[in-house]
């Protein structure tokens, strides 16, 4: 059977006064997703519905593990005790050495700049095998290179992501981008037709990564006629075609 | 590393510090300096309570501008500090600066949490607080949130710290994150391909418009 994580007109309120409702969305195993909304749509609070940290109405069905993370985590001891490294398999101690970019794992995490705390605390939830991970809106202390290898840890524990942004840079890591409001979602699809929606986007509030915003602008003075994600293929086809 | 905020007090500026990676605690306590933290721990008090404890002539009137001044909803005031999210906090803190009439302001990663609208209201707001007078400190490591905002850029490098003078110089990004806009653009001089230094989409268009008009080639 197919894993996945079902969310049915799922809501929030607080106060008698609903923060969201009828968000409607079935998360598929090995399908990373990235949602975006305004500020205080309640991105966060529906992460904390799926983790049952909040009253929620609606139906939300789990049948596969999940982990959640909200914020870097308060640990105590070494990285190798916390993340039981002795006791990995080969494969997976190299994947994570890949990741964490550090030669001592003796460190202790107290020791650690934020950037390693986070490091560690992700590793710390991933290494609970779950099939779903939750993470909120926490990777900008990451350079770009770093939320890829985040994506390719996740993709070697065969670990699906639903990550929580605003920002929009962070979209094009993903395939496929929800926009939520405040009565459900409002756009979702594959990341690139999301974002050409130019209008709704700029209308919502948003603003486009800068590629697809200069694409965008360079297509519609008939420059190019694709979007491009990638600085070098733009670079060759407006001054290398010419 | 140490580093004297009150050397960076200055009416009507603008400071950033980019690659900042001390605590927030161990910055020196100094009565001028209202701190609006991204990590403040939330307190078990109702919003209202807290002000009325905290701002001598506490009016709802003022407080209901500053929330619409900081895009905060005024209906707040009866929620419970705890129940706050992370960017509700920030705004509240926002709030209790310019009621407190701080003349100087430090936002730690004040941008992270607000989407595209929100941030360049911020922006404008922060230019809008200096003609006022305030001096605004900013740390962040959102090279972009500083575009047409900045007076002063201070970057921390492992034990010290520099003045950068604009957006384009290369140690910058020895630290943190590139933005695209600039990645490009450094990209094509390197091609020998020379837009200029641009930090706005629309301009590097024009720029890109004549380039590809005139001619060049890589």
């Amino acid at each position: 059977m197919k894993k996945k994580l079902q969310l049915k007109d799922v809501g929030i309120s607080k106060n008698n006064q609903i923060i969201f409702k009828n968000f409607s969305y079935v998360l598929e195993h090995k399908k990373n997703v990235c949602l975006i909304g305004k500020t205080n749509v309640g991105k966060t609070l529906l992460l904390k519905a799926i983790a049952n940290e909040v009253p929620y109405f609606g139906t939300i069905v789990k049948k596969n593990s999940c982990q959640f993370l909200f914020h870097i985590l308060d640990l105590k001891g070494t990285i190798e005790s916390l993340i039981h490294f002795s006791e990995l398999s080969l494969n997976h101690q190299n994947i994570i050495l890949t990741f964490l970019k550090l030669n001592n794992l003796k460190y202790s995490y107290s020791e650690l700049n934020l950037k390693f705390k986070l490091k560690v605390s992700i590793l710390f939830q991933v290494l609970q095998f779950p099939t779903f991970f939750f993470v909120d809106d926490i990777l900008s202390l990451f350079s770009r290179q770093e939320k890829m290898d985040f994506l390719i840890l996740l993709r070697e524990f065969n670990i699906t992501l639903f990550y929580v942004t605003s920002d929009i840079e962070d979209t094009l890591l993903f395939p496929y981008v929800i926009v939520m409001g405040r009565d459900g979602i409002l756009i979702e699809g594959n990341t690139i037709n999301v974002l050409k929606q130019e209008k709704i986007m700029h209308r919502l509030g948003f603003t486009l990564p800068f590629l697809v915003d200069l694409s965008l602008q360079l297509k519609s003075y008939e420059m190019i006629d694709e979007i491009f994600l990638d600085e070098q293929e733009l670079i060759q086809k407006l001054w290398k075609s010419n | 590393m140490e580093i004297k905020l009150k050397d960076f007090i200055k009416p009507s500026q603008i400071t950033a510090f980019v690659n900042f990676n001390g605590s927030f605690k161990n910055l020196e306590s100094n009565q001028k300096i209202f701190y609006v933290l991204d990590d403040k721990k939330s307190h078990d008090k109702i919003v209202r309570d807290y002000f009325i404890e905290k701002i001598i002539d506490f009016s709802e009137s003022k407080f209901q501008d500053a929330c619409k001044m900081v895009l905060l909803d005024y209906s707040i005031l009866d929620k419970n500090w705890n129940q706050l999210s992370k960017t509700e906090m920030k705004r509240l803190q926002f709030v209790e600066a310019l009621l407190n009439r701080s003349e100087t302001i430090l936002f730690q990663n004040f941008e992270l949490g607000f989407y595209g609208k929100d941030r360049s209201y911020y922006q404008k707001l922060f230019v809008k607080l200096t003609k006022y007078g305030k001096c605004i400190l900013c740390f962040t490591n959102d090279i972009t949130f500083l575009f047409g905002m900045v007076t002063n850029f201070i970057l921390f490098r492992e034990n010290d710290y520099i003045f950068v003078n604009d957006f384009y110089e290369d140690e910058i990004y020895q630290y943190i994150e590139m933005p695209p806009i600039i990645s490009l653009i450094k990209n094509l001089n390197q091609k020998n391909i020379k837009l200029g230094s641009y930090i706005e989409t629309k301009e590097v268009l024009k720029a890109i418009y004549r380039s590809v008009n005139a001619g060049d080639k890589l």
